[in-house]
């Protein structure tokens, strides 16, 4: 035995392994090169199904399959405007409590039986009547009072309060009486099962855990078939992996269904792909940060520990002063963004707010002059302290420890608040403590954020003094920041009932402007959506709003999935490059069975001379 | 004195099996240090008595501490559920009910004991779906990745251990001494972004991750061809961090048995120098290092966690690290007791083997 | 040695002296060890004169210069991560957290395995048998899973991390220093001082400690790669705490901010090879030593 012999035994083991990888490499994309003759929209996901019960489904994901399963009354239009759906007119009687439908004829469920205003009948009554489905929608069905069919083509809604935006907005899915009347109980997971029978342009039919959801195409849609015969989400466990797939071909869609989205570098390596097309839209999430202003209770009992001086408007202010939100939009967002005003995000242009005459510019040294004025003056170590001397100004920060964009942005805060001479101390802890000290009040600085829907009364809502908790031990979790202001709130019970939708827009960008001026909270940005999508298999996709908007991650109604079309000659789809890896294989495999033969021959005569 | 000192477990921690950070030195002599041998007396039977009572008791104190520790992660379970979307007191309340968070602690206990020892563990929170399925789905995924890349890292490590040893400080010896320890030293999370972005993503001639493509036709060859083309970055990865370990083992294995007498006899009746090594010298070297392998054998369970996360690999690892995040604490409690079985049950199997294969345990003290 | 010692002390230190010098002269025999060493003082030293080379306004992002995520340049050597730092100066300043880190742990794992180690074996009785069994079931679980579990229940911060990876390391060092404790209460001179009426703690200071502790020097030595190993694994899974700059939370930012997506091999590289070589260094001074002080390995090292 000598060492050369060993190398060679080693080397020629490695080509075996080298050979088998090589194999593997080239046979895979061969193999999965095959297509069938379904036209299937493939779009990434990596979020799981929490349940198909639309009344109880809270994740993004049932979201879609929901909307795509089954219809509303009134849909919601590609600019956030109501357009008819099941129903095709509706009629709100003078004092605002009983509203008039009118079904639409000639729609069938899935299944082919006939839908009809007792199907419409049925769902609203579950809501009114099936406790747990009650309870579980609350903040709507608790203000109905009944739900009926007089005949095959009407349906009327009696409600306790006006609110004629929550009937016009609020999604409830109408499901088929003749299959839910069957379950013991509608509110449990019976109305899992498989396949859904529903009326909207898609139904679930397949769902396996971490690998698929099939949705198949309804082809008697009442608005028209959809363009694919049918809607696969496919799971991807890491973004990574679907932006890679998207490279190779082998997912149609990448956007919102993957939680967290694409981030600016995938954007960007996407972008130079020939077959991809990406879209940095504006989108529906805003980034903030809680300033803890003195956490008190419906009666009035102050709680909690946060520190003194964040009770000062001006203090507030010249935090709100010494934040270059660019900088962050620029930064940690790579420019995908843009700087928040309030709370409702630009996308929503008709509620938006943008600031006008009151608009707060970063200017450190005006924040500073804000602060001596105020009397805040700076101790030896350059840390102001409360007016009269006693406490710094010392503030927590907490942030959620599994976002490092929160971290960034923290480093970026701590440094510009350390000109202020405030000192500000980043914590990084759990998603679940950060709630729980945030609710009971003991916190200084604290981030957040929400992904806002177009309806505003349900954002606004959490910043009103009905909301406020009765007890001071955390549990009630409904108001965003104990913000209470009775003029927010008058104006908030106003734009509920108002129905002109001008001068309800009005009413939501004075409640806006309020919460900017007290600063309770400052918007620091409004996160674009970032998605991308194959245009050479998939086209015509209508995007929501119209202009600029969204593939993924539509509001109301999928209208991108449903008006998506098949790109042509599906079949041809890597023909060429499958001919090249076969080829590259035969060569690898000539070339290494080659060289292994060679090996064990020469070993051969090696170890018969020794 | 009657300790119960296990007595095949390797000086350091872990010893080499496993991926990530808890690897513990390579080298680590497989016995344990002179002075700690167990001295039992009453013969196998008490000897094995001893060790599953033993293993019971930390079953027990695993499936306990278990329930204890994932309720102390602070958070109502609600919040997450309702991420980012405001709920009214009711909808609380329902979801509670739902969740079986309203029943007293002790109820939640007794439910828990009583439910893992009927292989009942509950739903999850992110999936609500039967636990028990849950890991049933994903258990083979984890099995196969790093089954394989345990068997592969065995195999080399001692395949190229023992030829190390046999020429102690050759070049072949050093270098690939070296390359072992290089190995080990990478960080698993990070050898495997480089992996993926050098055979992955620039030279694209495997998946970037996952364990298999969703265009792949359904029939049995092409899934196969499939998970394989998936699982050769991942093995790559676990292998090559892992091998050395066994590298180490193996070869401090047969140092100790160059000076044997028998070597020089099988010399001695004219047996060529491979054939010397083949026959006698391994097959003595491989007798300590069988407990280690029969350890390491727990921690294909748990032992690629982080391997499984870099490559988003669906098995058991990745969906415990996915349920920290959650935090998913049913599915939590369910993973750890798992985990810690399996290490638990092959300790145990090893102590067993431990006792055919040294004879010295056997002598009474 | 010719002047003869005239105090039991002087003798006493004579004696160290000299087995100092025989260990010294064994391990500079060893040429793997003489390596790791030099490596390692090289990192410890850039680790310690981090900032006389890079100043710390170099870490900070409102003054950061360059631009995200750009490639190697002369201004930045190693490039730049998304909000435009240099990775050099990162890769630097990482390595003093990474290095405290790793070493505290191990410092609070050899102290606790020791103590308990060396009572165990000394003491005996039930004490001994609970501090065996507890270090047992330490041993047995695995040390990752216990590792990820209990950071999501303490939370995450620097004290943490160490305390974690101290719980999840103790018990080794236990296992080893009873039994050494074990061999070395056998021995005839331990006897004699027993019989001259030396107490508990005069038996493990004076005698028992001594010849335990070369031993956990050699593997507390390999304690610390593994202990920079969890951390980096820890720190990059995400369970680190992201507002410090240590190599694993440097590697975890790179891939949230898919710099594996954007092919920016910079950012991946300087960190993880940081990371390997410390690793590598001290498993080399590690084995080298462990020759040194267990005389049936010595010999082997290349």
């Amino acid at each position: 035995m000598n060492p050369h012999a060993l190398t060679r035994r080693f080397l020629s083991a490695l080509a075996v392994l080298a050979l088998t990888a090589g194999a593997l490499a080239v046979a895979a994309p061969g193999a999965a090169a095959q297509e069938d003759d379904v036209d299937t929209l493939l779009i990434a996901t990596n979020q799981e199904v929490d349940t198909f019960n639309p009344f109880k489904r809270r994740n993004v994901i049932t979201y879609e399959t929901s909307m795509m399963t089954y219809d509303t009354l009134v849909k919601m239009g590609t600019e956030y405007e109501p357009v008819p759906g099941l129903a095709t007119e509706w009629v709100e009687s003078e004092d605002g409590l009983t509203w008039t439908f009118t079904i639409r004829e000639g729609v069938t469920w899935s299944d082919g039986e006939a839908l009809t205003a007792n199907d419409v009948a049925y769902t609203y009554g579950l809501l009114i009547e099936n406790q747990a489905i009650h309870d579980w929608n609350v903040d709507f069905a608790g203000n109905l009072v009944s739900a009926e069919a007089p005949d095959d083509a009407t349906f009327v809604l009696t409600l306790a309060q006006p609110a004629p935006w929550d009937v016009l907005t609020r999604e409830v899915y109408i499901v088929p009486e003749h299959v839910w009347s069957q379950f013991p109980d509608p509110s449990a997971d019976d109305a899992n099962q498989l396949p859904l029978v529903g009326s909207g342009p898609f139904q679930v039919t397949e769902y396996k855990t971490d690998e698929l959801i099939r949705l198949k195409a309804n082809p008697d849609y009442w608005d028209g078939a959809p363009g694919f015969d049918e809607i696969v989400y496919d799971y991807y466990a890491e973004t990574d992996a679907a932006v890679a797939a998207l490279e190779a071909g082998e997912v149609d869609v990448v956007g919102s269904g993957m939680q967290g989205g694409l981030n600016p570098a995938q954007i960007e390596a996407l972008a130079k792909q020939d077959h991809v097309t990406v879209n940095d839209v504006q989108g529906r999430r805003y980034v903030s940060i809680t300033l803890n202003h003195g956490t008190v209770t419906q009666d009035g009992t102050e709680f909690g520990d946060g520190h003194p001086a964040l009770k000062d408007p001006v203090v507030r202010k010249a935090m709100h002063m010494a934040i270059d939100k660019q900088a962050l939009v620029d930064t940690v967002l790579d420019g995908s963004g843009s700087p928040a005003t309030s709370i409702i995000p630009a996308i929503f242009a008709q509620y938006h707010w943008d600031g006008g005459d009151s608009l707060v510019q970063f200017d450190i040294e005006g924040a500073n002059a804000l602060l001596d004025e105020a009397g805040y003056e700076r101790g030896e170590d350059g840390v102001r302290t409360m007016p009269g001397g006693g406490q710094r100004l010392s503030f927590r920060f907490y942030q959620h420890a599994d976002n490092t964009a929160y971290a960034t942005i923290a480093q970026f805060a701590v440094e510009w608040w350390a000109e202020l001479g405030i000192e500000v101390v980043p914590e990084a802890i759990e998603q679940g403590e950060l709630n729980n000290l945030a609710y009971l009040g003991e916190f200084d600085i604290a981030f957040s954020g929400w992904g806002v829907g177009p309806n505003p009364t349900e954002q606004l809502g959490m910043h009103t003094c009905a909301v406020l908790p009765t007890l001071t031990d955390g549990t009630e979790r409904s108001s965003e920041n104990s913000y209470c202001n009775p003029d927010f709130d008058a104006l908030h019970e106003q734009q509920k009932v108002e129905s002109d939708p001008d001068a309800r827009a009005e009413l939501v960008k004075e409640e806006q402007r309020l919460l900017y001026e007290d600063t309770p909270v400052i918007y620091l940005y409004y996160q674009n959506v970032m998605e991308a999508y194959d245009h050479d298999s998939v086209t015509g996709m209508t995007t929501q709003p119209t202009e600029n908007g969204m593939v993924t991650g539509q509001q109301g109604f999928t209208w991108s999935y449903w008006s998506a079309q098949p790109v042509g000659g599906d079949g041809d789809e890597g023909g060429p490059s499958a001919w090249v890896w076969i080829a590259v294989a035969a060569a690898v495999i000539v070339v290494a069975g080659a060289g292994f033969v060679l090996t064990l021959r020469r070993k051969k005569t090696a170890d018969e001379r020794e | 004195m009657t300790d119960g000192t296990p007595p095949s477990e390797p000086d350091r921690a872990s010893g080499p099996a496993g991926d990530a950070a808890d690897r513990g030195a390579p080298g680590a002599p497989a016995a344990p240090a002179a002075g700690a041998r167990t001295r039992v007396s009453g013969g196998f039977g008490r000897y094995l008595l001893k060790h599953v009572a033993g293993a019971a008791v930390s079953l027990l104190l695993v499936l306990f501490s278990s329930f204890f520790i994932f309720r102390l992660i602070a958070g109502d379970p609600i919040d997450q559920l309702t991420r980012e979307r405001p709920v009214s007191p009711e909808q609380r309340a329902a979801m509670r009910a739902e969740l079986g968070l309203d029943q007293p602690m002790w109820k939640q206990f007794w439910d828990y004991i009583t439910g893992t020892l009927t292989m009942d563990l509950g739903d999850s929170f992110q999936y609500r779906r039967p636990i028990f399925d849950l890991i049933v789905e994903r258990l083979p995924a984890t099995l196969l990745l790093s089954g394989t890349g345990m068997v592969l890292a065995v195999l080399l490590g001692f395949w190229i251990g023992a030829r190390a040893g046999w020429r102690q400080g050759s070049r072949f010896d050093r270098g690939q001494v070296a390359t072992g320890l290089l190995l080990y030293s990478a960080p698993t999370f990070w050898l495997g972004m480089i992996v993926i972005l050098v055979f992955a993503r620039y030279l694209g001639l495997f998946p970037v991750n996952g364990m298999r493509s969703p265009s792949t036709p359904p029939d049995f060859w092409s899934q196969a061809v499939d998970i394989g083309h998936h699982l050769v970055l991942p093995v790559l990865t676990y292998t090559a961090v892992v091998y050395a370990g066994y590298l180490m083992i193996m070869r401090s294995s047969v140092l100790d048995e160059l000076g044997g007498d028998y070597l020089t006899t099988a010399r001695a009746k004219g047996l060529r120098d491979d054939e010397v090594r083949r026959r006698h010298a391994v097959p003595n070297a491989l007798l300590p290092t069988v407990t280690l392998v029969f350890l390491a054998l727990g921690s294909v369970v748990n032992g690629s966690i982080v391997t499984e996360t870099v490559f988003s690999w669906p098995g058991l690892g990745s969906l415990f690290v996915q349920s920290i995040f959650y935090p998913d604490r049913p599915v939590l409690q369910a993973l750890f007791v798992l985990f810690s079985a399996s290490t638990i049950l092959a300790v145990l199997c090893a102590e067993i083997l431990y006792w055919f294969i040294d004879p010295r345990i056997r002598r009474t003290g | 040695m010719t002047a003869v010692p005239t105090s039991p002390r002087a003798l006493r230190r004579a004696r160290t002296r000299q087995s100092l010098a025989r260990s010294w002269a064994a391990y500079r025999s060893q040429r793997a060890g003489m390596v790791g060493l030099v490596l390692l003082s090289a990192i410890v030293v850039l680790a310690v004169a981090a900032p006389l080379l890079v100043d710390q306004s170099q870490l900070s992002v409102t003054q950061a210069t360059g631009g995200r995520m750009e490639p190697p340049s002369a201004e930045f050597p190693l490039g730049t991560d998304e909000v435009g730092r240099s990775i050099l100066a990162l890769t630097l300043w990482g390595s003093r957290l990474s290095l405290i880190i790793g070493l505290t742990a191990t410092l609070a794992a050899i102290l606790v395995g020791t103590a308990v180690g060396v009572t165990a074996g000394h003491v005996g009785g039930w004490y001994g048998w609970v501090a065996l069994r507890v270090s047992d079931w330490f041993m047995v679980l695995p040390s990752l899973v216990v590792a990820i579990a209990l950071l999501a229940v303490l939370g995450r911060s620097m004290g943490t991390t160490i305390l974690v990876i101290a719980l999840v390391s103790w018990s080794g060092t236990t296992r080893l220093v009873r039994a050494q404790t074990l061999t070395v209460q056998a021995r005839p001179y331990l006897e004699r001082a027993r019989a001259l009426g030396a107490g508990h703690w005069h038996q493990m200071t004076r005698h028992v400690l001594p010849n335990v502790l070369p031993l956990v020097l050699a593997s507390a030595t390999l304690l610390v790669p593994s202990a920079i190993l969890m951390e980096s694994s820890l720190a990059w899974l995400g369970l680190g705490d992201p507002n410090v700059v240590s190599w694993g939370s440097i590697l975890n930012r790179a891939s949230d901010n898919g710099a594996v997506s954007a092919h920016a091999w910079w950012y991946l590289l300087p960190p993880g090879l940081a990371i390997l070589l410390v690793v590598l260094a001290f498993m080399m001074c590690g084995r080298a030593l462990e020759a040194v002080f267990n005389p049936r390995l010595r010999g082997e090292g290349a």
